[in-house]
């Protein structure tokens, strides 16, 4: 199974993963805290690394035989692909001639055409923010010269549309292996243009962004156990099925993890299986190598903007999600058998994904209780802090 | 029936429209320049400091309101000093007790829920309820008190009947004259792109890229999409009965006209 990598700034990272000589990488991906098109991640969520580091990784990259991927994958540039084409170019090129990219990731087909334009052996991948869900979307996009497309979350589990879209198209695929993202996510549109706006230029001047969608997500995880498997994962274990119906690579994210917590990860999708709690792999948790403790209760008067990054433990869910479990259970062939897309039915007309949380899912009711409502608080608290807060914006 | 129908501001559109309003259900999209919308019909605009002398003219007539406020993309603009003020406005409109509003952002659906009891949420076709998954997150997972369907899921015959056993049919809500293209890579994009150029009024600007992306779609072969008079039929035959017909033409007399044939005979006007 070949692999895509995050660069999550720590070039040691990647030093461990080319001395190792065991992993398949194809590329590593990544790219600056705010740019002109902007990614799918907030800038005040990344740590940031200077340009110097981004070179450097670049080389590295290189050295172990992959390619580098930089993201431009924020779906809304609020009209810059029409207005600001001169600058996006110039980025661009510098990437290409002083950086040595190899491929971009975007969301937005104008985009798409830009890059081919200008730079038309430049590779172009095509992000799972875009939301290709479907062969004719495929074709598309493989018609407008896209080399490579991460397909979207919703049909990880519905292998006649997988294996329909291979069959039909000559474009490389990849799948995301490990996101805990819900299934028909309602907040999923709106997400990915917060945290897109966050990561561009021109948006230095608001307020101190805030992950309002993660909140509601891990609020639904909370709430309902079931909600931790109908998730779009691909187990270790599993990925195999999609190799087998010619879906060979898989995004390994994300950019925000310590290496420790990415190590893991790669060494899962490598060697094929993981022992322990799925979560561990999961990047909407942070349950590896961490002790389960006690969620406090939120008061309002704990909460004020500047300290809502810090508030996670409010709202950090630890499941148990028993791999092993899935394996005894043989989780994924109810999917690789089933003919019925899940997007079309009711969820409490099959409950699979329920039966199987029954038996391999452990949350503590507590906790859980406690992170629904510190959430509620916190997200009605916020809006009163945009009311409360314009003298302060004003000065 | 329901009718959802655009307002015109006017006081003869108003007049002329409230002799139909005793044998049908109508409701007056109302679309505030403040609050933004996706509509690019920019006469339908009102601004609110407009909006108390319109609404007392609407409900003289005894119609009922939905505030159309479903703008794509708001630029993160939510967070911000401009946030603060479509929060006040917001607070501002809904004094007046709308019964609907139609929205897209999910902050400030929240917001809405928590603070104003009374109103029927409608989540807007731009957050893409296009299959049943959807409808159930949208309806039990957030408990809207509406969902409006994509086109595209529209025309599915199969997926409406079954959706019309499994959902509350008056929680479904249809568009009877939008059009779109089928499995278009552009529509998020363009979806982003409209709602940035309204915020800005950049009208023109709106009319440019339409046309570009007309030419996108018909250069790949993209077929449109639209519902027939046979698929209006199809759907009132399951009992679903909240209709919503756009202004699309920018013209109040063929709208009226387009209104009064349809609330008589459920015909649509095809273009």
């Amino acid at each position: 199974m070949d692999l895509s990598i995050p660069y999550n700034g720590d070039l040691n990272f990647l030093q461990i993963l080319k001395e190792s000589k065991k992993y398949n990488i194809k590329t590593v991906y990544g790219k600056r805290a705010q740019d002109v098109i902007g990614g799918g991640r907030a800038r005040y969520d990344i740590t940031g690394y200077d340009e110097e580091n981004l070179k450097k990784a670049i080389k590295i990259t290189k050295e172990m035989g992959a390619e580098f991927n930089y993201l431009f994958n924020a779906p809304c540039s609020a009209n810059s692909e029409f207005e600001k084409e001169k600058e996006i170019v110039n980025q661009i090129e510098e990437l290409v001639n002083e950086y040595k990219i190899d491929m971009v990731t975007i969301a937005n087909p104008f985009l798409l055409k830009i890059v081919k334009k200008h730079f038309p052996k430049l590779k172009v991948s095509i992000s799972t923010i875009a939301r290709v869900d479907s062969l004719e979307k495929v074709l598309e996009y493989e018609k407008a010269g896209a080399d490579e497309i991460t397909l979207d979350y919703n049909i990880y589990r519905n292998f006649p549309e997988l294996k329909r879209i291979k069959e039909n198209s000559s474009i490389n695929f990849q799948l995301i292996a490990n996101d805990g993202y819900l299934f028909n996510c309602p907040w999923a549109i709106y997400h990915f243009q917060l945290e897109g706006h966050d990561s561009q230029l021109e948006y230095n001047n608001m307020l101190r962004y805030f992950s309002y969608c993660r909140f509601n997500c891990k609020q639904k995880s909370a709430q309902d156990p079931s909600e931790l498997i109908r998730g779009m994962w691909i187990r270790p274990e599993d990925a195999k099925y999609y190799e087998e119906i010619g879906y060979g690579k898989l995004k390994i994210i994300d950019r925000l993890k310590e290496t420790s917590w990415l190590l893991n990860v790669v060494d899962a999708y490598n060697d094929g299986k993981y022992d322990g709690n799925l979560s561990d792999i999961l990047c909407s948790f942070d349950t590896f190598e961490k002790e389960e403790t006690k969620t406090p209760v939120i008061k309002k008067d704990d909460i004020c903007e500047e300290k809502i990054q810090s508030l996670r433990n409010y709202w950090d869910l630890k499941p148990y999600i028993d791999n092993k479990k899935l394996n005894e259970l043989n989780f994924i062939d109810f999917f690789r058998k089933n003919k019925t897309d899940c997007r079309n039915i009711k969820c409490s007309d099959c409950k699979y994904c329920e039966k199987i949380a029954k038996q391999s899912v452990h949350v503590n009711t507590e906790n859980a209780n406690n992170v629904v409502n510190n959430l509620d608080i916190i997200k009605d608290t916020m809006a009163d802090l945009l009311k409360q807060n314009r003298e302060k914006i004003n000065a | 029936m329901n009718y959802f129908l655009d307002l015109i501001p006017s006081k003869t559109f108003i007049e002329e429209l409230s002799k139909y309003n005793n044998q049908n259900n109508i409701i007056l999209n109302i679309y505030i320049k403040q609050l933004p919308s996706m509509n690019i019909n920019k006469f339908l605009y009102i601004d609110i400091k407009d909006y108390e002398k319109i609404i007392r003219e609407v409900r003289k007539n005894d119609f009922k309101i939905n505030i159309v406020f479903d703008t794509f993309c708001l630029g993160n603009k939510e967070f911000s000093i401009q946030g603060r003020e479509i929060l006040e406005t917001l607070d501002k409109v809904m004094k007046e007790k709308p019964e609907f509003v139609t929205i897209t952002n999910n902050f400030y659906y929240r917001y809405i829920k928590t603070h104003y009891e009374n109103v029927k949420l409608i989540c807007s076709e731009y957050t893409e309820i296009n299959n049943v998954q959807k409808i159930n997150r949208y309806l039990e997972d957030l408990e809207s008190s509406g969902v409006k369907l994509d086109t595209l899921l529209l025309k599915d015959r199969k997926q409406m009947k079954y959706i019309s056993s499994k959902f509350d049919k008056n929680n479904i809500y249809i568009n009877v004259n939008k059009r779109g293209y089928k499995n278009n890579i552009y529509k998020d994009t363009l979806n982003n792109n409209i709602a940035h150029y309204i915020q800005k009024e950049e009208w023109e600007n709106i009319e440019k890229l339409l046309t570009q992306y007309k030419k996108e779609c018909e250069k790949q072969g993209q077929q449109m999409v639209e519902l027939n008079q046979e698929d209006i039929d199809y759907l009132i035959g399951l009992g679903f009965n909240n209709l919503w017909y756009y202004d699309t033409e920018n013209n109040p007399d063929k709208y009226l006209q387009d209104i009064q044939n349809f609330l008589e005979v459920k015909t649509l006007q095809i273009a």
